[in-house]
């Protein structure tokens, strides 16, 4: 009766002490895994400001196929993040319906 | 797409023809269209008798028959602005829009306004065959110098500043009715179509159109922005038993063989569209990449009423007439 009292206490501290690893491993994680999708989304922000240049002949770095940041490379220590440039008006748009003012033909 | 109704607009209009083309003038300020007719009456006079090329009174008619030209002249103040708006669009094209091809406009058959020449109505067909005659020209626009109002033109070049003068009146209009009337303000010249102040809407719907058979687009243009269309279409006439349209290729000093019917081009100001719908009629099928390497919104039609745009311009469908 002893012995199997003794069984029962190792028993219970051994899942005591499993169940605190398992938190403290998933903490970390949870850790890793919130500061990677914060890091993510603070630089892609910048480049989501829209632009009327369009140059598709002009090769741009992310068509270089060359040093695309992704999740497998460690992120260099990051420079502050530059302002948006202010973001340029279409010089044209399309129709927001309605009675047009003039027409656009060759003369 | 649905288009919804548009509040009814406070705008005013008039339509009247200059130079061969039909004008029109739309001012929202309630009462400011007589002056903003008078005012855009005034820049026309002026521009037509800066550089008018068919008035024999013009500066540049009577600075082409001047030998002092071929050494230099001091000229006005607005020719001075049009030429140099034409050489800097000269530059801007790499030479597709040249401000020297007079004397080839003329040898063309394109010596008097266009009203008075042969008309040629049948529309261009893609598959008419086409034949021009010419010889490689060497680009000449910078041979002509201007040294603050000092103007010299070389005795073989004339120059023609018709392919920016238009454009550069468009822009002019609109700025100084926006500007004196306080009053937000559309001004077409041939189709070339300026803004400038703010409107109740932001901006002003256009049609894009050239000939009523051609597929057509209505867009918004915000204000302050410009639109111009470039035509293989329009301004054709019957030359010794052919027929040939007004747009030269800089670089035979012929007309351009046409590959596209119309070219599109929205920009900040006309004179830019102008520039690029210009060159992009000359540069025939390099032209949408030549424009998207620019940056340029544009919009073209070919010869089988297959519309082409560059990024930057509204989906085609969307607008659709």
């Amino acid at each position: 009766m002893a012995t199997l009292l003794r069984g029962k206490r190792i028993v219970g501290w051994l899942t005591g002490v499993i169940g605190a690893g398992s938190l403290a491993v998933t903490g970390l994680m949870s850790g890793f895994l919130l500061g990677t999708t914060h890091t993510g989304s603070s630089s892609v922000s910048p480049t989501s400001v829209p632009t009327t240049s369009t140059a598709p002949a002009a090769p741009s770095r992310h068509d270089d196929g060359e040093d695309d940041d992704s999740e497998s490379t460690p992120a260099p220590a990051a420079p502050a993040p530059a302002a948006p440039a202010p973001a340029t008006q279409a010089p044209v748009q399309p129709s927001q319906g309605g009675q047009s003012s003039g027409t656009s033909s060759g003369s | 797409m649905v288009l919804r109704p548009a509040p009814e607009l406070p705008a005013k209009h008039a339509e009247w023809t200059v130079w061969s083309v039909a004008a029109s003038l739309v001012v929202e300020k309630p009462g400011a269209l007589s002056a903003a007719r008078a005012l855009a009456d005034e820049v026309l006079r002026g521009v037509g008798a800066a550089c008018d090329r068919f008035d024999p009174g013009s500066e540049l008619s009577r600075l082409a028959d001047d030998p002092a030209a071929r050494n230099g002249v001091r000229v006005s103040p607005l020719l001075a602005e049009l030429v140099t708006t034409a050489l800097l669009v000269a530059a801007q094209t790499d030479g597709s829009v040249d401000p020297t091809l007079g004397l080839e406009l003329a040898r063309w058959g394109y010596d008097r306004d266009i009203d008075r020449l042969p008309p040629a109505e049948q529309p261009m067909s893609p598959d008419a065959a086409v034949t021009v005659s010419a010889v490689a020209r060497r680009p000449q626009w910078r041979d002509v110098e201007l040294d603050g109002r000092v103007l010299t033109v070389p005795p073989h070049l004339r120059l023609d500043l018709g392919a920016t003068a238009k454009a550069f009146t468009a822009d002019r209009i609109a700025a100084r009715v926006a500007g004196e009337l306080d009053t937000a303000v559309l001004v077409s010249l041939g189709g070339d179509i300026a803004t400038a102040g703010r409107s109740v809407r932001g901006g002003w719907e256009v049609v894009v159109r050239d000939r009523e058979t051609d597929p057509s687009q209505q867009v918004f243009l915000p204000d302050g922005s410009a639109i111009a269309t470039s035509s293989t279409q329009k301004r054709r006439w019957v030359h010794e038993g052919r027929v040939y349209q007004h747009i030269l290729d800089p670089a035979f000093g012929a007309p351009v063989i046409p590959a596209w019917r119309s070219a599109t081009v929205a920009a900040t100001d006309c004179v830019t569209a102008n520039a690029f719908s210009t060159a992009a009629i000359v540069r025939g099928r390099a032209a949408p990449a030549w424009l998207a390497e620019r940056g340029a919104t544009a919009r073209l039609v070919d010869l089988e009423g297959r519309v082409v745009t560059t990024a930057g311009w509204p989906d085609p469908g969307e607008g659709a007439t």
